[in-house]
């Protein structure tokens, strides 16, 4: 993150008068000058992951302990507030990592909303793969079915705009994080992330413009957006080390999504072009890829008080078998049972299939909260046929049974 | 709409002055007008049949032509006298500017041997000294040759025609025809008054061109005032007001000239389509001003004070009007889908007059309102009581109107079947017009001026030589020639038959196609060399001569007639000559195409118009329902129209392709005012039948008299003498009064009809407990003494007012809260989050409020974001999800749902409206908590259908209307839940709130407890604080 360019100048001038204020803090609180309040929280997550079939490369194991540490420090002032929330993860799958997930001063100046510093955005409506998300690069460090966002340094201006809200962003380059060779979820070779490239325009100072425009009319909720910079779906290229190195390349993309409700069901629709993305065989394309869907609830089922929500939706792109997501020509199913019990019991089963060469993936996941602190997940998960699909091959034999525990403090 | 009918009203000068300033930079586009005259301005330069003609045209020539009809009264040309005139006019006919050529009878290239010479020369070679002998001889030789019968000569000899070709060299389009015709219509004129037994009139490619314009100018100059006139008569009758009319007079001139000056500033001439733009633009600019003038009407009948009048026209009627004027535009913009570029052009100039009707309506209009002096009437205006009458007569009848009207409907529709493309462009002009009486006498006397062309290809240069093809273009003419629909034709093989037998000493029996390459080549070669000045076969052969032309003339002509000809033409090129199929072209088929081709491709920009119309309405009544409604009234004028006009007529031109997109745009006006109306009424808890009284009341008579306005205006533009205005308009008008039929008489009974469905829906069982209980409350109703129910009512809803009114102005409200659950086996956990909460700004819309969860927590940080809505819509509802960040629209139409696993619904936390409930009074009593005071118990129905209870009861102290107890009876009518509200604190010297409030549900036993920390009101929160976009601020 320490590289020459402004914007990281201007985000890392942004930490200093954030630790600053923190530092400065009690001090002010003894001289009542300033209406400064301070809240601390955070959790802690430790998860078990046990993959029953046998490893597919040399080096993997078959069972994974981790532990991630989510501290949050929220400073609230007058006119402005700053929110610091680092990641700290690590385990025995080796990579231990450290990313600043929000480090930033946000506040608001007559019309204008500004924010500056680190931070996660979610752009989309979908909920099985979101083309539209773009702004955040992604920690892959316990396997690549299983990421993360990583926080993105961006000063971001907003203000409204008719019934909904302009953002403009300039945000800096992150990388990827790779999961390393003791890990399931990877490509055959490991890749490297220490030897990022960069070719097709893209680079590591480079600073992504962007502008989104979200609101809603009525039942309907839509946004568009438009991203120019470095992407964050590198091509893999292989190496002489028998390694794999991520090259990144610059990507312009126009995005469109919208829901629009109709009492007890939504119509979702994501849709993007994009342009100067690399496909999975390594050119630089342009593309329009989309993803459709109807998410449709069930509340009181047979008088039991639970709700069930049905999920369909289908994703595809233009480029088909070169797609680089995987996601050209799939369908996705799935419901989310709610127990709306005091633990807020929830079931999500969703299975994936690819409706080219019939790969699919059933997922199936469970919520319940055991103390006030203390919640439980786990998840079960079950590939068949990924061999046929060249975008997740490599992952044909990670079927996976993953539990954890989170205590919130 | 409020602020800115404020705003124009107080700023009426400024308004004025710079509306009149962007009129007056628009009206300097005036004076770059020019009148296009080209006949082709229908057809695109990228429209593939245009592209074939103008190849085919650079190939042999571009004929442009006036086909002169000489026909004497005493029915034979060959007399000295006629011969003597017809001589004298092809001479003077050859100084016309841009001439080409000019053949008559009397110049026609006979050929004839002479001993071993082939002798080629005039028929007529002096006419002015020609004897009854010669005159005589000239006959027999004129009817003996085929290529002249029927096209120079009729066949009983009592009609002939003169050909004036000319070559223009199209470069001012705009005047290089008026030229020729300033110069030709004179010298008839004179010939007519030398030859009063002879008649003179001319037709032909360049009189119909003079034609498309003199119909513009035509137009303009007797339509406009009639309309004019009409429209004000219209107005000034229903709505009583002089004054009145004159604004709209200004309003709509000032349109008018907009929508010409943006065509000025495009720099493209107009033409006949395009000139009527200014009256359409004048008709929709008063049916807009209308509705402002019919409000005036209403307000003026409450007070005097014009500046009310002016702000409440603009501020009830101006989203109205706004959107009704831009689906307008749509509609005439989807025009640009038309292949035919002045269709485009109109629907631009139209649209661009539209936006000056909105500027001048809302800008310049509530200005001229408060300085003119206009009568205060206060009297209701007829239509008004008219309309009261006729919004009782629908809601009478909406069951017979609802199963009737369909069928009607569904009656004139059918009669589309009837509907066929017919186009005959040489007949676009009615009686009125000279040309068409040319055209008409031509082609009874003589052939045929819809041609066929066909340019028949060898393949090879020099190829046209070859016997085998020349024998093949014979048969083809003989083939021709057995076709009953072609008059005569055109074609080389004849000539060279004539040729062989002259140089074999006119023997008959040569009467055919030369033995040898050479000898055809080289009588064509000697024909050439001889032809007199200017005539040449270069318009017959092109210059590699591979490929002669074959011309078939067809008199009155329709587009299936020709399509069928051309059809069979085909099948015998590809059953005899295969090698020289050749398509079909000419000015006749481009336009025969282009209806054929306008209807798809106007098709594809009415489907668009459609869905951006309806996705305006939708914009506007925020309501799907509705808006697929609105489509019913839209679509159906249309169908019906068509249906009438294919009963009636049958026919249909290239104008009518565009006439569903014009009039979805203007039909759409009226379901859009009417829809709003009903929709305001219906949101502020009206009745569907009250909603369509008031719809009646308030937009009924502007509705009348804009249509009215708006038929009256399109029949006198059907009165056009040019058939593509004439019926565009006709079918424009016909379409019009079934949209206010439609809309008067179906639209009504529909919505009514629809918003009962909507609560019968939820299940049979449903219904039937509905049925049961409406049948309870009728019993109960008979039993209880009706003045007593009447009271309690009121008294029960006095009640509901006083609280609710007790509990107005606070703005808004920030406090923690904690919710205790217990179980039936006494386990409790926690919830804790803060509420904040915006009151509503007015009674229309409800409290927005914002619910941020600390405990449990998992769950922190997640925020709950409720814009609340009147009943029966459904609130919007978005959920903020800190761990990935995301902000989701969420269904908000599970009233009965938990909230939080707690014992109260999301029903009970929601914001109430005393509207949502019927309240009926039970009775005064000792409250329970303190028998001090005295509490009401108020029963209290909900009007939804999907809330989880049949009745709830409330006990509020009468002392400050405070709410102490709550029943609840679900739908079976138990008693299931009771809600106590305790330590009840006052802030701001107002507002009563209680600190403790415990819902204990009888049915299971469990119980949540929701204790509140201090209100903290009056933050000054806005509407932006309370933004999906904004949540995630909200929900760290």
């Amino acid at each position: 993150m320490t590289t020459g360019n402004p914007a990281a100048r201007i985000i890392a001038a942004s930490l200093s008068a954030f630790l600053a204020g923190v530092a400065w803090l009690p001090a002010s609180a003894e001289t009542g000058i300033s209406q400064l309040e301070v809240e601390q929280r955070g959790e802690v997550t430790i998860e078990a992951s046990w993959y029953p079939r046998q490893a597919q490369y040399a080096g993997q194991a078959d069972s994974f302990l981790h532990l991630e540490a989510r501290p949050e420090i929220l400073v609230y002032g007058d006119h402005a507030e700053a929110q610091f929330q680092p990641r700290i993860s690590g385990g025995t799958g080796g990579g231990g990592q450290l990313d600043v997930r929000e480090a930033h001063i946000s506040g608001r100046r007559g019309e204008i909303d500004y924010l500056v510093g680190s931070t996660v955005l979610f752009w989309g409506k979908v909920e099985s793969y979101n083309p539209v998300d773009i702004v955040n690069a992604l920690d892959y460090s316990r396997g690549l079915l299983r990421s993360e966002k990583r926080g993105a340094p961006m000063v971001r201006l907003s203000w409204p705009a008719g019934p909904g809200q302009i953002d403009l962003l300039a945000i800096d380059f992150v990388e990827n994080v790779y999961p390393d060779r003791a890990l399931r979820e990877r490509p055959a070779p490991r890749v490297n992330d220490n030897t990022a490239g960069f070719s097709g325009g893209a680079s590591r100072d480079d600073i992504a413009a962007a502008a989104r425009w979200s609101g809603y009319f009525g039942d309907i909720d839509l946004g568009v957006s438009w991203f120019r910079g470095t992407g964050h779906a590198p091509r893999l290229l292989p190496q002489a080390d028998g390694t794999l190195k991520p090259d990144y390349s610059r990507v312009t993309q126009l995005g469109l999504d919208i829901q629009s409700l109709h009492g007890d069901t939504a119509v979702k629709a994501e849709l993007i072009r994009r342009r100067g993305q690399y496909d999975r065989l390594g050119s630089a394309d342009s593309y329009a890829a989309g993803v459709v869907g109807i998410e449709h609830n069930l509340y009181d089922l047979a008088e039991s008080g639970r709700d069930l929500v049905l999920i369909a939706e289908y994703a595809r792109d233009e480029r088909r078998g070169r797609s680089h997501s995987g996601f050209q020509n799939d369908l996705i199913l799935g419901g989310r049972w709610l127990w709306n019990d005091v633990e807020d019991t929830e079931i999500l089963t969703l299975l994936a299939r690819d409706l080219d060469n019939a790969a699919q993936t059933l997922t199936m996941t469970a919520n319940r909260r055991i103390t006030d602190a203390l919640s439980f997940e786990a998840t079960a998960r079950w590939p068949e046929r990924l061999a046929r699909d060249p975008n997740s091959a490599a992952l044909a034999r990670d079927a996976a049974i993953i539990a954890s525990l989170t205590y919130s403090f | 709409m409020e602020r800115l009918a404020a705003f124009v009203v107080s700023n009426r000068i400024k308004c004025a002055v710079a509306t009149l300033a962007l009129a007056l930079a628009v009206f300097a586009g005036i004076p770059n007008l020019k009148l296009d005259t080209d006949g082709r301005v229908f057809m695109a330069d990228t429209n593939p049949d245009k592209m074939r003609l103008d190849r085919f045209e650079q190939e042999f020539a571009k004929d442009d032509n006036l086909a002169i009809i000489v026909k004497p009264a005493d029915g034979e040309v060959f007399t000295p006298r006629t011969l003597g005139a017809i001589g004298a006019l092809t001479e003077e006919l050859w100084n016309l500017p841009y001439v080409r050529l000019v053949n008559s009878i009397t110049r026609f290239q006979n050929t004839y041997a002479d001993g071993d010479m082939m002798v080629v020369e005039d028929l007529v070679p002096d006419p002015q000294t020609v004897t009854a002998e010669d005159a005589a001889r000239a006959r027999a030789t004129a009817l003996d040759r085929i290529e002249i019968v029927n096209s120079l000569i009729s066949a009983d000899a009592g009609a002939t025609a003169i050909s004036v070709i000319f070559r223009l060299p199209g470069v001012d389009l705009v005047s290089e025809i008026p030229d020729i015709n300033a110069e030709a219509a004179p010298l008839l004129e004179r010939y007519r008054a030398e030859y009063p037994d002879i008649e003179f009139k001319a037709s032909g490619s360049v009189a119909i061109s003079q034609a498309f314009a003199t119909a513009s100018q035509k137009d303009g100059e007797t339509l406009t005032p009639a309309m004019l006139v009409a429209m004000l008569l219209v107005v000034g009758i229903l709505l009583r007001t002089v004054t009145g009319s004159l604004l709209i007079l200004v309003l709509a001139s000032l349109s008018a000239l907009a929508s010409l000056g943006a065509l000025g500033w495009t720099r493209i001439p107009i033409n006949s389509a395009t000139a009527v733009a200014p009256l359409m633009v004048i008709t929709l600019a008063v049916a807009s001003s209308v509705h402002v003038l019919s409000s005036i009407r209403q307000t003026m009948q409450q007070t005097a004070d014009r500046t009310e009048w002016a702000r409440r026209a603009l501020a009830d009627h101006g989203l109205g009007i706004t959107v009704a004027i831009f689906t307008t535009a749509i509609g005439f913009l989807s025009l640009n889908f038309s292949i035919s570029p002045p269709f485009q052009q109109l629907g631009n100039m139209v649209a661009a007059g539209m936006i000056g009707v909105w500027l001048f309506t809302i800008f310049l209009l509530p200005g001229l309102i408060c300085w003119l002096p206009i009568r205060q009437i206060s009297r209701a205006a007829s239509v008004d009581r008219f309309m009261t009458w006729l919004g009782e007569f629908v809601i009478r009848h909406q069951r017979r109107l609802l199963l009737g009207i369909p069928v009607i409907i569904i009656g004139f529709a059918a009669g589309i079947s009837q509907i066929k493309l017919e186009d005959d462009f040489l007949r676009y002009f009615d009686e009125r017009f000279e040309t068409r009486k040319a055209t008409d006498l031509y082609e009874t006397n003589l052939g045929g001026l819809n041609v066929l062309e066909y340019s028949v290809d060898t393949g090879a240069e020099s190829g046209i030589n070859s016997v085998a093809y020349l024998e093949s273009l014979d048969s083809f003419a003989d083939f021709l020639r057995e076709q009953p629909e072609i008059s005569h034709i055109r074609i080389l093989s004849d000539t060279i038959k004539r040729l062989n037998m002259n140089m074999n000493g006119d023997d008959p029996a040569f009467y055919r196609i030369p033995q040898t390459d050479e000898e055809a080549s080289q009588y064509l070669f000697l024909y050439e060399l001889s032809l007199g000045y200017g005539m040449d076969l270069t318009d017959q052969i092109n210059v590699d001569r591979s490929s002669t032309r074959v011309s078939a003339f067809v008199p009155f002509a329709t587009t299936s007639q020709l399509l069928a000809l051309d059809d069979r033409i085909q099948g015998w090129f590809a059953a005899n000559a295969p090698e020289l199929a050749s398509p079909v072209t000419g000015q006749t088929h481009v336009y025969t195409m282009i209806s054929a081709r306008d209807v798809p491709s106007m098709l594809k920009g009415t489907t668009l118009a459609l869905v951006f119309i309806s996705f305006v309405i939708f914009l506007v009544l925020r309501n799907l329902k509705l808006g697929l409604v609105s489509l019913v009234p839209n679509l159906v004028p249309a169908a019906m129209g068509f249906g009438l006009w294919g009963y009636m007529v049958g026919n249909v031109t290239l104008a009518v392709s565009i006439v569903v997109a014009m009039t979805l745009g203007i039909v759409v006006d009226d379901t859009v005012h009417f829809i709003l109306k009903y929709a305001n009424a219906r949101k502020r808890g009206d009745s569907a039948e009250d909603s369509v009284r008031y719809a009646f009341k308030s937009v009924g008579m502007a509705l009348t008299v804009t249509s009215l306005g708006l038929v009256i205006g399109f029949a006198i533009l059907g009165q056009s003498g040019f058939a593509v205005n004439r019926d565009m308009a006709r079918l424009t008008a016909i379409t019009l009064s079934f949209a206010l039929f439609v809309d008067f008489l179906f639209l009504p009974p529909l919505l009514i009809f629809l918003d009962r469905m909507k609560f019968m829906k939820p299940s049979s069982s449903t219904t039937a407990a509905l049925a049961v209980m409406a049948g309870l409350a009728v019993g109960l109703a008979l039993l209880t003494p009706s003045g007593s129910a009447n009271a309690s009512a009121e008294k029960g809803l006095a009640i509901a007012t006083e609280v609710d009114n007790r509990d107005r102005g606070w703005g808004d409200v920030t406090v923690e809260g904690e919710m205790v659950l217990k179980n039936k086996a006494g386990n409790e956990s926690v919830r804790k989050f803060r509420s904040t909460i915006l009151e509503a700004a007015n009674t229309a819309e409800g409290d927005r409020s914002i619910i941020t969860f600390s405990k449990p927590r998992d769950v922190r940080g997640t925020a709950l974001l409720t814009h609340s809505k009147i009943e029966p819509e459904d609130d919007s509802q978005w959920i903020f999800l800190p761990a990935i960040k995301r902000v989701k629209r969420i269904s908000s139409s599970n009233r009965t749902g938990k909230f939080v696993s707690s014992e109260f619904s999301y029903e009970d936390l929601g914001s109430e409206e005393v509207a949502d409930n019927d309240h009926i009074w039970l009775e005064d009593a000792a409250c329970a908590h303190d028998a001090a005071l005295t509490c009401a118990a108020v029963e209290s129905r909900p009007k939804n259908k999907k809330s989880g209870y049949s009745k709830r009861v409330s006990f509020i102290d009468l002392a400050e209307y405070r709410v102490q107890r709550i029943d609840f009876y679900n739908r079976r009518g138990d008693l299931e839940k009771t809600l106590e509200f305790q330590d009840y604190r006052q802030y701001e010297g107002a507002f009563w709130r209680a600190h403790v409030m415990v819902m204990q549900n009888h049915q299971t036993g469990k119980s949540t407890r929701l204790s509140w920390g201090d209100y903290n009101f009056r933050q000054g929160l806005t509407d932006r604080d309370f933004t999906p976009q904004g949540l995630p601020k909200a929900g760290r």
